[in-house]
C-alpha cells in the first residue's frame, strides 16, 4: 500500500518478456558451460593429441578448411608440431584448475575473515578492515610482478598472487553479509539456547550468505580466466610447454602474420569460456537475489 | 568533510608509503637473484662483482639501504637505473606522457561511451539499440584486452593494412590500442550505467518531475542522471588500478613507449631503481585518483557532505 | 448543490489498460465524472481499484509502452487532454493541473537543493521571475509555512522532515495557481500529527486559490473533513457518487454500505470488527456484470449477467446498482 501506483505499474510495464527468471534461462551460456565442463572432464580422451607432442611432420599447418590443412589437425599446429585444438582441450582443464585454485585461496581468507569481522565486531573488525584498506592500496600489476620476481614465473605463482590480492574484496563482501544476517532475531535465539560462537556462524550465519557466495564464485571464474591468461601471456604465470590460452596467444604471437589460427582459436576459447560463465552468473543473480545490486 | 577528506588524504600518504617499503624489501630482501649478476657476464670475477655492488650500494644491509633510498628520494634523487646510465627518475617521467596518452584517452572513452549507451539503453529499453548494447557489452567483457588488441591487430595490421601496429606516432598509431585498452571498460559502463538508470527511473521523484511539467529531456538528464552516475563514480575508483595493469599489456603488444614498457623489462632485469620510482608513481596516482573519487562522489551526493 | 457553470474537468467514459504477458489489465474501464470549479472531490476505493491510475490518465503520465488510454475522453475546460501533444501536456501538468504524491520523502530527488526543485515549476513554464528565482522558491516556501524559508530553501530535502516535504511538495503543486489539484493519498505516508496540519493546509491552500482538488484516499475521515462530494471506485469503475452528507448519511451501493461499516467508531463495543468478505477481483479478467457481485450480500441473478447503469437517486446521488433500478431513472 505503500508503494505508489506508478512504481507498481511501472512493474508491470516493464516485466521482462518471460515472465519469471526461470523462464529467462540462459541456454546460451548454460551450454558453453556444459561444453566447457565435458571436455574438462572428459578432456584426456576427447583431445586427439597430447598437449606436448610434436608432430614434426605437420609443423605451422593451417586449419582443415584451407590449403594444406588436413582432418589430422582440424584446428592446425604451431610451429613445433603441436595440435592446436588439443592444447585448447587441454587448456580448458588448466584454465579451471587455475581459478578453481586462486577462488579456493582467497575465497577461504575471505570468508573466515569476513565472517570473523562482521561477527565479531568492533576491534577485530576496525583492525581487520585497515589491513584490507591497505591491502587494497597496493597497485595489482606491481604485486604481481613482484610475487613473480621473488618466485619465478609458474601457474603456482599467480595462484598465490591472485589469492593474495584478491581476499579482501570478498572479506568486504562477506562482512557485510554476515553484519546483515547477524541482526536478525534467530540469531540472538541461538546465542541465548547457548550455542557457541563458532556454532552460530557455521550452522545458523554460513547458509544464509551461501547465496551470495556462489554467485560471486560463478561471477568471479570468468574474471579468474580472463585475469590467468592476461597474466601467463606476459609471461608472468604459465609456462610452456603448458596449454594455457593466454600463454598460446603469447607463443603465437610471433606468427601472426602468416599463422592466424594460433592466436584466434585460444582466443575464441577465451570468449565463449567467459560469457558462459557470465550469462551464467547473471542468471543466477536474478534469481537468488533479485533485491541486491553486486558490483 | 574536510575532515572526511582530510582523513583520505593521510591514509592515502600511509598507503604510498607502506607500498614503497613493501616493494623495497621484498624485492631486494627476498629475490634469490642478484642484479649484478644479471649486468655481468658469466664469466666475471667475484671482484667485479663486489666493486659493482658497492657501486650501487648493494653491499649495505637491507635496512640501511632503504636509510639510503629515503634520504636520498626527499631530495629528489632516486638513483640511477642500473640498466641505462640515466636518472632512474627522468627515464621514467620522459615515458609518462606517453603512457597517459593512452590511459586518460581510454579512461574517457569508456566512460562516455559507456555512459551514453548505457542512459540510450536505459531509456529506450527493449528496442533494437538497447539489446544490441547489451549484447556487445556480454562479449566485452568476456574478452580479455590482449586477445582484443590481437584480434585487431589481425584484422586492421594484417589482413587489411589500414592501421599500424607499432610504435608511437600519429593518430593512426593511437587507435588500435587505444579501442584495445577501453574496450572493456565501455562494455562494463554500458551494463552499469544501464541498470543504474533503469532503476533510478523507476524512482518516485522522477514521476514528480514528470508531473511538475519538466521536459523529458532535462528530467532524464538532471535528475536521471545525477543519482544515475553514483555507482559509476564508485566503479571509477576500481577501473583505474585496472588501466595500469591495461597499459602494461598494450604497451607490450604494441611497441608503445610508455611507463608499462619499461615496468616489465625493469623488474625482470632487477632494475631497482627504476622499479621504486615506478611503483612509487603507481601508488601516487591511484591514491590521488581514489581521493579524486571521493571527491567527485561527495560533490555530487550531499547527503555525503552532511555527515 | 447544483453547479452553474460548466465543469472544468469531465471524464467521459475513460478507459486505461496495460497489456502484459499475462493479458490486458483494466485499471480503469469506463469511468466518467466531473469536477467543477473550486470543489474538492474525494475519490474513495481499496488499494488496486484504479484510483492512482485514473490521476495517471488526467495528467497523461500512464507508464508505457505497456499501459494506454485506450478510450473515452478527458475534457479540461472542454478541451480533450488525450488528443494533446507531449508539448502541449507538458505546458498543463504543474501549471494547471497539479498533482501530490504519496510519499513526501521520496517525492522529492534528495541530492538536488530545494530551491532547485521549487524553481523547476517557474522555469519551466516560463513564469515571469519577479525578483529573483531564489525569492518565488522562498514565497513558496513561505505560503506553506516552512520556518526560516530563506534558510530552509538551499537546504535538501533529507534536511527537512515528512511534513515539510509534502508542505513543499503542496507549494509546488498551487505555486503557479492550478485549476486543478490532485491529491493521491497525501497523508497515508504520515504521522498522525502531521496528516492533520497538511488537511489543514490543503484547505486552506483551497480557499486562497480557488483550485477544485481531486482528493484520492482510502480513508473516509479525510473525506468527510475536506470533501464536498465523494466518489466510490470499485475494480476499474466508479459505483457511486454523492454530495459527502447524503453520502454519510444514506450510503446505497452495497460496498459503500460496507467500507463505511468497516470504520470502527470509538465508544461502540462490538465482538468482531467488520470487514468486507471476499477478496477484490482480478483485473485481468474481471467479471461480467457487477464487479462487485462475488462479495456482495444483496447480489441478484441479474448482478453477475450485466453490469448495472448508472442510476441517480436524487439530485447529485447516483450509484450503479441493479438494487436501484426500479427507482430512478437511469
Amino acid at each position: 500500500m505503500t508503494e505508489s501506483a506508478a512504481v507498481a505499474v511501472d512493474r508491470i510495464a516493464h516485466k521482462p518478456k518471460n515472465d519469471r527468471p526461470r523462464r529467462r534461462i540462459p541456454y546460451a551460456g548454460l551450454g558453453f558451460i556444459t561444453v566447457f565442463f565435458l571436455i574438462v572432464v572428459f578432456g584426456q580422451w576427447i583431445a586427439p593429441y597430447d598437449y606436448e607432442y610434436w608432430d614434426m611432420e605437420n609443423i605451422t599447418q593451417p586449419p582443415v578448411w584451407m590449403t594444406d590443412g588436413s582432418w589430422q589437425h582440424i584446428l592446425g599446429t604451431d610451429p613445433l608440431g603441436r595440435d592446436v585444438l588439443s592444447r585448447i582441450i587441454h587448456g580448458a582443464r588448466f584454465s579451471l584448475a587455475i581459478a578453481l585454485s586462486c577462488l579456493i585461496v582467497y575465497g577461504t581468507i575471505g570468508i573466515i575473515l569476513g565472517l570473523t569481522s562482521g561477527f565479531l565486531g568492533g576491534t577485530v573488525d576496525m583492525v581487520i578492515m585497515r589491513i584490507c584498506d591497505l591491502w587494497m592500496g597496493l597497485p595489482p600489476i606491481i604485486t604481481a610482478i613482484l610475487i613473480v620476481s621473488v618466485m619465478g614465473p609458474s601457474s603456482k605463482a599467480i595462484i598465490i598472487y591472485i589469492g593474495i590480492s584478491g581476499w579482501p574484496g570478498y572479506t568486504r563482501i562477506v562482512r557485510g553479509e554476515c553484519m546483515s544476517v547477524a541482526q536478525n532475531d534467530f540469531i540472538r535465539l541461538a546465542r541465548v539456547a547457548g550455542c557457541s560462537n563458532f556454532r552460530i556462524i557455521a550452522s545458523h550465519i554460513f547458509p544464509n550468505i551461501v547465496n551470495t557466495l556462489t554467485i560471486l564464485v560463478t561471477m568471479d571464474i570468468g574474471g579468474l580466466i580472463i585475469l590467468t591468461a592476461t597474466l601467463s601471456f606476459l609471461g608472468l604465470g604459465t609456462q610452456p610447454p603448458s596449454p594455457d590460452w593466454g600463454l598460446m596467444m603469447n607463443e603465437g604471437r610471433q606468427y601472426i602474420t602468416y599463422a592466424w589460427w594460433l592466436v584466434v582459436f585460444p582466443g575464441v576459447a577465451i570468449l565463449f569460456a567467459v560469457l558462459g560463465f557470465n550469462l551464467v552468473g547473471d542468471w543466477l543473480r536474478d534469481i537468488l537475489d533479485p533485491k541486491q545490486k553486486l558490483r | 568533510m574536510q575532515r572526511y577528506l582530510l582523513k583520505r588524504f593521510l591514509f592515502g600518504v600511509l598507503t604510498i608509503f607502506s607500498t614503497i617499503t613493501i616493494v623495497f624489501f621484498v624485492m631486494r630482501g627476498l629475490n634469490p637473484a642478484d642484479p649484478t649478476a644479471i649486468m655481468l657476464p658469466p664469466d666475471a670475477t667475484p671482484e667485479l662483482q663486489q666493486q659493482l655492488k658497492v657501486k650501487f650500494g648493494l653491499d649495505k644491509s637491507l635496512f640501511r639501504q632503504y636509510g639510503i633510498f629515503l634520504k636520498n628520494a626527499v631530495n629528489g634523487d632516486f638513483g640511477e637505473s642500473f640498466r641505462y646510465n640515466e636518472p632512474a627518475l627522468s627515464l621514467v617521467t620522459e615515458r609518462i606522457p606517453a603512457t597517459l596518452q593512452l590511459t586518460v584517452t581510454s579512461l574517457f572513452c569508456s566512460v562516455l561511451i559507456g555512459m551514453v549507451v548505457g542512459i540510450i539503453s536505459a531509456v529506450k529499453r527493449d528496442s533494437f539499440f538497447d539489446r544490441f548494447g547489451r549484447q556487445l557489452s556480454l562479449i566485452g567483457m568476456a574478452v580479455p584486452s590482449f586477445a582484443i588488441a590481437l584480434f585487431l591487430i589481425l584484422t586492421f595490421g594484417v589482413m587489411w593494412r589500414i592501421f599500424p601496429i607499432s610504435g608511437r606516432g600519429g593518430v593512426s598509431h593511437y587507435i588500435l590500442p587505444v579501442i584495445s585498452m577501453s574496450l572493456y571498460g565501455i562494455a562494463s559502463f554500458i551494463r552499469l550505467s544501464r541498470s543504474s538508470m533503469i532503476e533510478v527511473l523507476k524512482s518516485e521523484y522522477i514521476v514528480m518531475a514528470h508531473i511538475k511539467g519538466v521536459p523529458n529531456r532535462w528530467v532524464i538528464l538532471v535528475h536521471g542522471l545525477k543519482n544515475g552516475c553514483i555507482p559509476v563514480i564508485t566503479i571509477l575508483g576500481l577501473v583505474i588500478p585496472g588501466l595500469v595493469m591495461g597499459s602494461v599489456v598494450i604497451e607490450t603488444i604494441f611497441s608503445w613507449p610508455g611507463v608499462g614498457n619499461l615496468v616489465m623489462v625493469s623488474i625482470f632485469a632487477r632494475d631497482y631503481p627504476v622499479v621504486q620510482v615506478i611503483v612509487i608513481l603507481i601508488s601516487i596516482l591511484i591514491v590521488l585518483s581514489n581521493l579524486l573519487v571521493d571527491i567527485l562522489y561527495a560533490y555530487i551526493d550531499p547527503r555525503i557532505r552532511y555527515q | 448543490m447544483t453547479h452553474n457553470s460548466q465543469p472544468i474537468l469531465e471524464l467521459k467514459g475513460v478507459k486505461t489498460y496495460f497489456s502484459t504477458t499475462k493479458g490486458v489489465v483494466k485499471a480503469v474501464d469506463d469511468i466518467s465524472f466531473s469536477i467543477y470549479h473550486g470543489e474538492i472531490v474525494g475519490l474513495v476505493g481499496e488499494s488496486g481499484c484504479g484510483k492512482s491510475m485514473t490521476s495517471l490518465s488526467i495528467m497523461g503520465l500512464v507508464p508505457q509502452p505497456a499501459g494506454k488510454t485506450v478510450a473515452g475522453q478527458i475534457l479540461f475546460h472542454g478541451e480533450d487532454l488525450l488528443k494533446k501533444s507531449y508539448e502541449q501536456m507538458r505546458q498543463i501538468r504543474g501549471n494547471k493541473i497539479s498533482m501530490i504524491l504519496q510519499d513526501p520523502m521520496v517525492s522529492l530527488n534528495q541530492i538536488l537543493s530545494v530551491e532547485y526543485q521549487i524553481g523547476e515549476v517557474f522555469r519551466f513554464h516560463d513564469k515571469p521571475i519577479l525578483k529573483s528565482l531564489r525569492e518565488m522558491c522562498i514565497q513558496v516556501l513561505k505560503k506553506v509555512k516552512v520556518p526560516s524559508p530563506e534558510l530552509r530553501v538551499r537546504d535538501y530535502p533529507f534536511q527537512f522532515s515528512g511534513g515539510m516535504c509534502q508542505r513543499t511538495i503542496i507549494g509546488m503543486g498551487v505555486a503557479n495557481g492550478p485549476d486543478l489539484l490532485i491529491a493521491d493519498e497525501p497523508t497515508t505516508a504520515l504521522d498522525v500529527t502531521i496528516q492533520a496540519q497538511v488537511l489543514q493546509l490543503m484547505k486552506q491552500v483551497q480557499q486562497e486559490t480557488d483550485a477544485a482538488i481531486l482528493m484520492i484516499t482510502h480513508d473516509l475521515g479525510t473525506v468527510a473533513q475536506l470533501c464536498s462530494r465523494v466518489m466510490v471506485m470499485y475494480a476499474g469503475r466508479i459505483v457511486e457518487k454523492a454530495p459527502v452528507q447524503t453520502f454519510y448519511k444514506n450510503p446505497s451501493h452495497p460496498y459503500a454500505i460496507g467500507l463505511i461499516k468497516s470504520v470502527p467508531v470509538l465508544g461502540r463495543k462490538s465482538k468482531r470488527l467488520y470487514s468486507i468478505k471476499g477478496q477484490p477481483p482480478n483485473l485481468l479478467d474481471p467479471p461480467l456484470g457487477c464487479r462487485f457481485a462475488p462479495r456482495c450480500e444483496q447480489a441478484m441473478p441479474i448482478c453477475r449477467e450485466a453490469y448495472p447503469p448508472e442510476i441517480t437517486l436524487e439530485n447529485e446521488h447516483q450509484v450503479s446498482c441493479w438494487l436501484f433500478a426500479e427507482k430512478g431513472g437511469v
